[in-house]
């Protein structure tokens, strides 16, 4: 019974230590989110593109449907930059 | 613990979560959307729709083969909707609802964690660790702004607390049938996972038949979407098959050692969580009714559903268990996220950090009994004297006039 009971606490103190590195490790990292927002509010807001971004540089207002279609084109293997205009 | 302390701690947490929120907020209104399913899918169809007048039939056409043109559209429609409202396509105004969606994920999680009778403290500091979470962090705004599967998380958390407390109060079963009707309908036409909401019906205390009839209602918008894009036709980038024995025997060890590699090893979504989660299994303790009953069901319910659908896609598994499965986990998140924080409260002796009395999962059973025999007595003892009232109404009235 002692035994058992003296296990019992350990297994307690193990995940208490390791919730506890976890919360640490969870400080940690809003610290470095806390240090990104600062800078990222230092920023212009990102108001185009938007969606072609990741692709291309142009201006979200004037991609026409085409545009989308041609993208999934450019996805499967053509280069995307030759298409943007 | 000192109260002070407890309060200064409950503070410090709540402007954790507070700053966790400016950051995906930052994100979203700072970064491009890089996710290939959101800039190629949900807002290409956002925006195609506000073109065309709220037409689909440019999902008809061959150009859209690759995009998954079946997948439901009510959320297309709803950012279609937004960029009616503002009188052209405003893609920042997406953005900014993912952040909206976030902080409502969390306040729902701290809400049932309250609902399950954890102290204010324990509950808010087991939310900012489900706030840390990767993948809820980048659809709450950091890079995957737009995704849909934050909002069936949302969805999921009001689907668990309407059973809660569907199971905690006599009566008004009628309004919690029709809550969870609405939330299935919303989550179906959402994404096709959110069908799997009809599990829910199957824990709430009303007829078998009632079930059925409720479950039937809330899969009518699912049914018409399918019909719609059986009939239209939509092109289906994938559909289910029953699988031979050759593909399962290929596909299911494929599946396992993507889980396994995405559950264990990508510790950057999902940090120690899924082993704590597993060698806490290991640890005896006494769980609550609601997560035996109820919780413990569900998670096996959808984990099933999701290998089922991994078995039998059309879609080769190789890479894309890998790369949906995360998504598929941050739904389901409430399910899973509450069964892991009664296993850490029935270990850790959070209690001692309570802003209030001492009052967790673990005291329950006691509390229950003591509750139950207090209530025993002052009944006997009520009964005693009301009993010793009528054999004596004379000497009462005296009682009372005196």
């Amino acid at each position: 019974m002692q035994k058992t009971r003296s296990t019992h606490k350990w297994v307690r103190i193990f995940f208490t230590l390791l919730l506890g590195l976890s919360l640490c490790m969870f400080f940690v990292r809003s610290l470095q989110f806390i240090y990104r927002t600062t800078q990222e509010l230092q920023l212009p807001l990102y108001k185009s593109p938007r969606i072609t971004a990741a692709i291309c540089e142009i201006d979200p207002e004037s991609i026409s449907i085409d545009h989308y279609h041609r993208f999934w084109y450019d996805m499967l293997g053509m280069n995307c930059k030759d298409r943007c205009e | 613990m000192n109260k002070n302390l407890s309060s200064f701690i409950f503070w410090f947490f709540l402007f954790l979560i507070a700053s966790n929120f400016v950051y995906v907020s930052s994100g979203a209104v700072h970064f491009p959307m890089s996710h290939i399913d959101v800039w190629s899918s949900w807002l290409y169809k956002a925006k195609a729709l506000y073109l065309s007048g709220g037409s689909i039939e440019f999902l008809i056409t061959a150009h859209n083969q690759f995009n998954h043109p079946q997948y439901p559209i009510l959320l297309p429609l709803v950012f279609a909707f937004i960029y009616q409202i503002l009188g052209g396509v405003n893609e920042l105004a997406v953005s900014i609802v993912s952040p909206i969606i976030y902080v409502s994920v969390l306040y729902s999680a701290y809400l049932t964690l309250r609902k399950l009778k954890l102290s204010a403290l324990a509950a808010v500091v087991l939310t900012y660790c489900y706030s840390m979470l990767s993948p809820l962090l980048a659809q709450g705004g950091r890079y995957h702004a737009g995704m849909p599967d934050i909002y069936l998380t949302l969805l999921h958390w009001l689907a668990v607390l309407t059973i809660y407390s569907s199971q905690n109060s006599l009566g008004r079963n009628l309004q919690k049938t029709t809550s969870l009707v609405l939330i299935t309908i919303i989550a179906s036409l959402i994404k096709t996972e959110g069908a799997l909401f009809v599990f829910y019906f199957l824990f709430l205390p009303i007829t078998a038949r009632q079930k059925l009839l409720a479950g039937f209602v809330a899969l009518l918008g699912f049914i018409l979407w399918e019909w719609i894009v059986i009939t239209a036709p939509i092109y289906q980038s994938y559909t289910l098959l029953f699988p031979t024995v050759s593909v399962l025997t290929e596909r299911v060890p494929t599946i396992l050692s993507e889980v396994i590699t995405e559950v264990y090893f990508n510790l950057k979504n999902w940090y120690i969580t899924w082993w704590l989660f597993s060698l806490l299994a290991f640890v005896p303790y006494q769980q609550s009714h609601f997560s035996k009953r109820v919780l413990s069901p569900l998670l096996l319910a959808f984990l099933g559903s999701f290998f089922f659908i991994y078995l039998c896609n059309t879609t080769p598994v190789e890479g894309y268990v890998s790369s949906s499965l995360d998504r598929l986990l941050l739904q389901i998140s409430p399910i899973w996220f509450l069964l892991l924080s009664e296993q850490i409260m029935a270990i850790i002796p959070f209690d001692r950090l309570s802003l209030e009395h001492p009052y967790n999962l673990r005291y329950n059973h006691a509390l229950f009994q003591k509750k139950i025999v207090s209530i025993l007595t002052e009944y006997k003892e009520h009964h005693g004297s009301t009993s010793k009232e009528q054999n004596h109404p004379r000497r009462t009235r005296k009682t009372q006039s005196r």
